[in-house]
């Protein structure tokens, strides 16, 4: 657990992530509140490391939940081991007869089968999925939901069932509460409107891309051979290049490749060849290339003049 | 601070944004965590607890800063007037034996100078129901209320009696002068001061008070009738719609009853039990998507109507198998290729305004059709659903029906729509009574709500 706001900053500074003092408010504050966290951003920003950094801060382990179109309890909370149910059954076979043996009717025996019935349909058959695990650790973990936006609306229901009571209940064997409550972080890429409920359960963080400060400082923690001047120039130009309204801007790990290239290409200053010889680790979309092309000269005189 | 946080949540509601007392108690419980030491900290919390939508962010900024500019109000330094007057003992003793001489606030006023008072704005303006504020004229009224409710205006009165009991008690002249210059100086700084907030304040409230323009009314505007700024202003509307609809839409292909017993993929999900169908498999029914053609009219008379629909159709591109749109006057042109590479409005800007053809012509619908089935026939097949955007007059050209005849025939439906209301159909140049025996479907589209209804039926 974190002592202030100034130890989130600190730890994640050395995992080697960098954030905002808003962004470390804000988890500081669902830690503290013991609510959810939802966040929402353009692609490539950093929401699902966030979990990860979380998790690597505090040596607690992560457990991840991929968010899909279809995904349903089975895959999210859990499964009957009917394989292994029925292999079981078939090993003791012998065992069941021979409990049996004294049994009288055909009621009788059923009667007594289904007092062992908790032999069968115990946690030892359940195969539990991210939603059960991070519940039922035995250590307090950070639970990543990833992609929710992804999942249907009628998934979220369930979603905000568990994300309330931090209990499951299953049917055959009761109501399994939660040993650690996790700390649990939800990111979304806003295709669409998550529903109310699951909304007011979190706190909301809005991660955007980085201003130019921070995403030199970003880039010197990752490309350290690389002068400071030069990344400053680089991140004025990614920032240039994400006001152009293409369909896919750049993330911050494209900025990140794009300043190891320089390295690879032992560049020290900004040229157009440069600019344009990093052009494919950066702008992967035919149309948005062109349209950067087109003022590639602007671009590097406006990442120019500000440094 | 408790207060400031409810009528702030109040005036957060206002604006649209949804609240609720969970959220609310959230915030109070994070002001423990977060103290209220840094201006930025304190507006994260309350974002993060109150705003949980990306489009409502702008708005809470902005809302924040009109309302919690008191924070930085500075706080008075200056010591009080007595102490700057001289034997402050004496005069406090007065002070107190004449009680009856000087009102509360005067009192606070000559013992602590203006500390005291810029924490006691905030009640005063509610008293003088300055939540309630509708126009900006009437903000000297209500710092005039403001102002009685500090019983300002009996001041004047109180002190000259107030100096004169101390010249009476024996306080030489020269305390009581600068005791008074004091006294004046501060008056006046209170004043502005509350001139300041008064105005600051009402901004916030005036925000929230003003009439909201019901986006009902805009959607039941007529096309033509809509002014550029209700046009951008609808541009997030439609998006907005656009995604309800392609969610409704995902929801009913859920919800759709599912298809028959498939055997093949039972046995085959089944093998792991040993062939026991446990889980049983059923055939999806896949539902084929249409494919989409439109041809827009650009002239000036359905000019929004074709924006409208243009921007509906590629937000929801991928509710259909595919999209290929025209824009024409007396010349046909494609505009698919817009939308493939730019962004859904500008794109439909390019369509509107520099699609490659003749703006300023007169509509011929002939012509156009003609010109599609020369050179666009094989856009279109048995699977497609053509749509007409156009109030159908021909500026009496030759109408070229039969030319709309023979698309019809490759098409699986021809649909019409008309910006034009019913009633004008059969007057003047219009040519909806022969194109109509051409089409499957004839509506009139005269505003963006039938434009929704007619998009989301298309999607079913």
């Amino acid at each position: 657990m974190f002592m202030s706001l100034q130890d989130v900053s600190e730890r994640f500074d050395s995992q080697g992530y960098i954030c905002s003092e808003d962004t470390a408010t804000v988890v500081y504050l669902a830690l503290r509140l013991g609510r959810p966290l939802l966040v929402e951003g353009p692609a490539g920003v950093g929401k699902t490391d966030l979990a990860k950094v979380l998790a690597a801060s505090q040596g607690l382990p992560l457990i991840r939940m991929q968010c899909y179109e279809g995904l349903d309890e089975t895959k999210a909370l859990y499964e009957w081991e009917y394989a292994k149910q029925l292999l079981y059954t078939q090993i003791l076979k012998d065992k069941i007869s021979e409990s049996l043996r004294s049994c009288e009717s055909l009621s009788e025996a059923v009667e007594r089968i289904a007092t062992e019935e908790s032999a069968f349909f115990s946690e030892r058959f359940i195969v539990p999925r991210p939603l059960l695990r991070a519940i039922r650790s035995e250590v307090p973990t950070v639970l990543l939901i990833d992609e929710v936006d992804k999942a249907d609306p009628e998934f979220e229901a369930l979603l905000l069932e568990v994300l309330s009571d931090f209990q499951i209940s299953v049917p055959e064997i009761g109501t399994l509460t939660a040993r650690h409550i996790p700390q649990v972080i939800l990111t979304s890429n806003n295709s669409r409107e998550l529903s109310d409920g699951l909304k007011r359960r979190c706190l909301y963080l809005y991660l955007d891309y980085p201003g130019p400060e921070e995403e030199t400082r970003i880039l010197k923690k990752k490309v350290p051979d690389l002068d400071e001047r030069l990344l400053r120039q680089v991140a004025e130009a990614v920032r240039s290049i994400r006001r152009m309204e293409l369909k896919k801007p750049p993330s911050i790990g494209e900025s990140i490749d794009w300043a190891r290239t320089l390295v690879l290409l032992n560049a020290n200053r900004l040229t157009l060849d440069t600019v344009r010889a990093g052009l494919p680790v950066l702008v992967k979309n035919p149309a948005d290339r062109e349209k950067v092309l087109k003022d590639l000269a602007g671009l590097l005189a406006s990442a120019q003049r500000e440094t | 601070m408790k207060e400031h946080l409810l009528r702030f949540v109040n005036i957060l509601r206002g604006s649209g944004i949804r609240i609720t007392p969970e959220e609310v108690l959230d915030c109070a419980l994070g002001m423990e965590h977060v103290g209220l030491g840094s201006r930025s900290r304190f507006r994260r919390l309350l974002q993060a607890t109150l705003v949980k939508r990306a489009e409502d962010l702008e708005n809470f900024d902005r809302l924040f800063d009109l309302y919690f500019h008191s924070l930085e109000i500075p706080e008075e330094t200056l010591p009080s007037p007595l102490e700057e007057a001289g034997p402050a003992g004496e005069a406090a003793e007065l002070l107190a034996q004449l009680d009856g001489l000087v009102s509360p606030w005067l009192r606070e006023l000559i013992l602590h100078g203006l500390s005291g008072f810029p924490s006691a704005f905030p009640e005063a303006g509610s008293r003088a129901g300055l939540e309630n504020i509708r126009f900006p004229l009437q903000i000297a009224q209500f710092v005039q209320k403001i102002r009685r409710e500090f019983g300002i205006e009996g001041w004047r009165g109180e002190l000259q009696g107030f100096f004169s009991a101390l010249a009476a008690q024996g306080v030489e002249p020269g305390a009581v002068a600068s005791l008074e210059q004091g006294l004046l100086e501060r008056m006046g700084r209170l004043e502005e001061m509350i001139r300041e907030y008064t105005e600051r304040s009402a901004q916030a409230y005036l925000e929230r008070n003003k009439p909201r323009d019901p986006p009902a009314e805009l959607m039941e505007k007529g096309f033509g009738a809509l002014t550029s700024w209700e046009i951008r202003s609808m541009q997030q509307a439609v998006q907005d719609l656009a995604r309800k609809i392609r969610d409704e839409a995902s929801l009913r292909q859920r919800r759709s009853r599912k298809g028959r017993f498939d055997l093949k993929q039972t046995l085959r999900r089944n093998l792991r039990y040993g062939g026991i169908p446990l889980e049983v498999a059923f055939r999806k029914r896949r539902k084929s998507k249409a494919r989409i053609v439109a041809l827009c009219d650009v002239s000036s008379s359905v000019w929004n109507a074709s924006r409208f629909m243009l921007h509906l159709l590629y937000s929801l591109q991928d509710q259909f198998d595919k999209v290929r749109s025209f824009v024409f006057v007396d010349q046909l042109a494609e505009v698919t290729g817009f939308f493939e590479r730019q962004e859904v409005n500008e794109a439909v800007n390019t369509a509107l305004h520099n699609a490659g053809i003749s703006y300023n012509r007169y509509t011929d619908y002939g012509s156009v059709f003609k010109q599609f089935h020369e050179e666009f026939l094989d856009v279109v097949n048995r699977k497609t659903t053509f749509i007409v955007i156009g109030d159908g007059r021909n500026n009496f050209f030759h109408p070229g029906d039969d030319h709309l005849a023979r698309i019809r025939s490759r098409n699986r439906r021809v649909i019409w729509l008309n910006p034009e209301s019913r009633g004008f159909w059969r007057f003047g140049d219009s040519m909806m009574h022969r194109y109509s025996r051409h089409c499957d479907e004839v509506r009139e589209c005269r505003n963006l709500k039938q434009l929704i209804a007619f998009v989301n039926q298309l999607t079913l």
